[in-house]
């Protein structure tokens, strides 16, 4: 290891990066890559505050080295602290998720397309949902060669992986965001457009702060259309907005 | 703001207690280790062993040099904060629920529960200035008629104890006499927590029956009352705005069957004067135990049933926060 390491420096953010190499527990070799905010506040304590300041460390953690130690001390996720007069309009009002599905899609039973859900399908032990089984003979046909297939050609081709299915018809995306800009905000920003149904600001990882943009999916197509037609060049934090389709290729 | 958390304890956090100057937490839990930690950076100092139960309070003398701890083992225990040695212990016939020292340290108090025929008391012993020559010798014992005390604290100069009791009662005793001054019964629930406010001249209460309540400390006349939807375990004044916080949650025992969003597991920061709901903290899993103000003012801790303690430093816009009427 060189005696200087160039990754321990401090970036122009304050944000300095610590890499150590270490053996873990089942003996491999493993590298912790920190990265380390730092902020530098000089305080005027009293006198005896200082001195407890040395006091050497006791019971479990003696002999432990200054500062904190991992396994007890841990930076929370950042929490909002917002003031305000009305705190209770602030809170979001609690939804039963079933609920909210049952008013916007109508429920449709996977094995016999009726309108129920698929474990209350009274045909639910003689028959399969229909595209499992699709996917399974498939499945069965791909395993046989040894051959190497690309992810892309094997059984269920073109299904994106599990949980990242996503319908983007009725996103939006907002750019040209002031870097001050909070989830709370874009959803105050679109709170007259219609209900949405994700709103995902890009944050910075390490600083926390707005990278610029953010995406919306509304409930609605027509609430989409709203928003980007009310709020395309619309002026917020000094800066205007540029809303559009979040698919590029969108007719 | 982004709290730091100390996740020293194995089991649901009892009390957590800044020491005068601020720069010390004392965190003590159901698992029988009390800890210490530099409030600025969470960093633990080091921990306390020697209890064999549940600790369920804490109290640190003024110039933060001894800690007292009682515990459901039937002891309270005098340690040294500084090394973490055992100064001395008092053996109790049932759990100790509170303890608390006096002003200028020469006294403390304990209180016992009330389990195995035994009534819950007072009990006061002095402290050696030099510890070698400590005793276990009680100077006074009020036995409590009635429901028992779950928290006490010593009133202003000395003169008074006050009490908060199972069934939601608060009590004044004279310090030297025993004898009840004062007796109101405006909760319900029993009292989960006392704190005093800037002065000794008033204190907030909180209770299971989801109030806390801003008491005058002689007369326990009512200043404020505060409701909520859920059980306050613990309140606490900042020394420096006019706001409070409250601390609670659904029972610890349906929490595993409740959503963390329905638990209402926040803490909320309440205007003391207007007497409404300013804001809120999310951030424990399960209910909150107790909480205390920074004596600066400048943040808080909370302890949780999750075992978490969460430090917080508030940032500058809490400071900057008014009322239109409190703007000049």
């Amino acid at each position: 290891m060189p005696a200087h390491n160039w990754s321990d420096d401090v970036d122009e953010n304050g944000i300095k990066t610590v890499t150590e190499i270490k053996t873990n527990e089942n003996g491999e070799k493993v590298k912790v890559t920190k990265k380390i905010q730092l902020k530098t506040q000089t305080k005027q304590v009293n006198h005896a505050v200082a001195e407890r300041r040395k006091w050497k460390k006791f019971g479990a953690c003696k002999g432990f080295p200054s500062g904190p130690d991992s396994e007890s001390t841990t930076i929370g996720e950042r929490v909002m602290l917002k003031l305000s007069l009305n705190a209770k309009d602030l809170e979001e009002p609690e939804e039963d998720p079933t609920k909210k599905l049952s008013a916007n899609a109508k429920i449709v039973c996977r094995i016999c397309k009726g309108d129920h859900w698929t474990t209350k399908c009274p045909f639910k032990d003689t028959y399969q949902p229909s595209n499992e089984i699709a996917a399974k003979v498939e499945a069965k046909d791909v395993k046989g060669g040894n051959k190497y297939v690309p992810p892309s050609k094997r059984g269920g081709a073109g299904d994106k992986p599990a949980g990242r299915e996503r319908d983007d018809s009725n996103s939006i995306r907002i750019s040209n965001l002031s870097e001050e800009t909070t989830d709370s905000d874009v959803r105050e920003l679109l709170r007259k457009c219609g209900p949405t149904q994700r709103v995902f600001v890009a944050k910075d990882h390490s600083t926390g702060l707005c990278k610029g943009y953010a995406f919306i999916t509304f409930f609605s197509q027509d609430a989409a259309e709203h928003a980007i037609k009310s709020l395309n060049g619309y002026g917020f934090d000094n800066l205007i907005l540029k809303v559009d389709w979040a698919q590029r290729d969108r007719n | 703001m982004r709290p730091i958390l100390l996740n020293g304890h194995t089991r649901a956090l009892t009390t957590v207690k800044y020491n005068y100057d601020g720069d010390l937490i004392f965190s003590v839990s159901k698992d029988s280790v009390p800890c210490v930690w530099y409030s600025s950076n969470g960093e633990r100092l080091g921990t306390f062993e020697g209890h064999n139960g549940t600790v369920w309070t804490l109290d640190i003398s003024r110039d933060s040099t001894r800690l007292l701890t009682g515990s459901a083992d039937n002891s309270m225990i005098l340690w040294n904060v500084n090394g973490g040695q055992q100064l001395f212990k008092w053996e109790t016939q049932t759990a100790v629920r509170a303890v608390a020292f006096a002003s200028g340290d020469k006294l403390a108090l304990f209180v016992t529960d009330a389990t195995m025929g035994q009534k819950s008391t007072i009990h006061i012993v002095e402290i050696a200035k030099d510890s070698s020559k400590q005793t276990s010798k009680i100077l006074n014992k009020f036995v409590i008629k009635g429901s028992k005390a779950t928290r006490a604290l010593w009133g202003k100069l000395n003169q008074t104890i006050i009490t908060g009791h199972d069934d939601g009662t608060v009590c004044v005793f004279d310090a030297k006499t025993g004898e009840v001054l004062k007796s109101v019964k405006e909760h319900s629930g029993p009292i989960t927590d006392i704190q005093f406010g800037t002065t000794q001249d008033y204190f907030i209460t909180s209770s299971k029956d989801h109030c806390a309540i801003i008491f005058e400390a002689e007369n326990l006349s009512i200043y404020k009352k505060f409701e909520t939807e859920r059980p306050v375990n613990s309140a606490a004044i900042s020394p420096i705005k006019p706001h409070l916080i409250l601390g609670g949650g659904q029972d610890a025992m349906s929490v595993t069957t409740t959503s963390a969003k329905q638990g209402k597991f926040e803490v909320r920061f309440y205007h003391m004067v207007f007497e409404e709901e300013i804001g809120r903290v999310k951030g424990h899993f399960g209910p909150i135990n107790t909480l205390a103000f920074h004596p600066s003012g400048k943040g808080y801790a909370s302890g949780g049933e999750d075992g978490f303690v969460r430090v917080h430093h508030f940032d500058d816009s809490y400071f900057k926060f008014q009322f239109p009427e409190e703007r000049e």
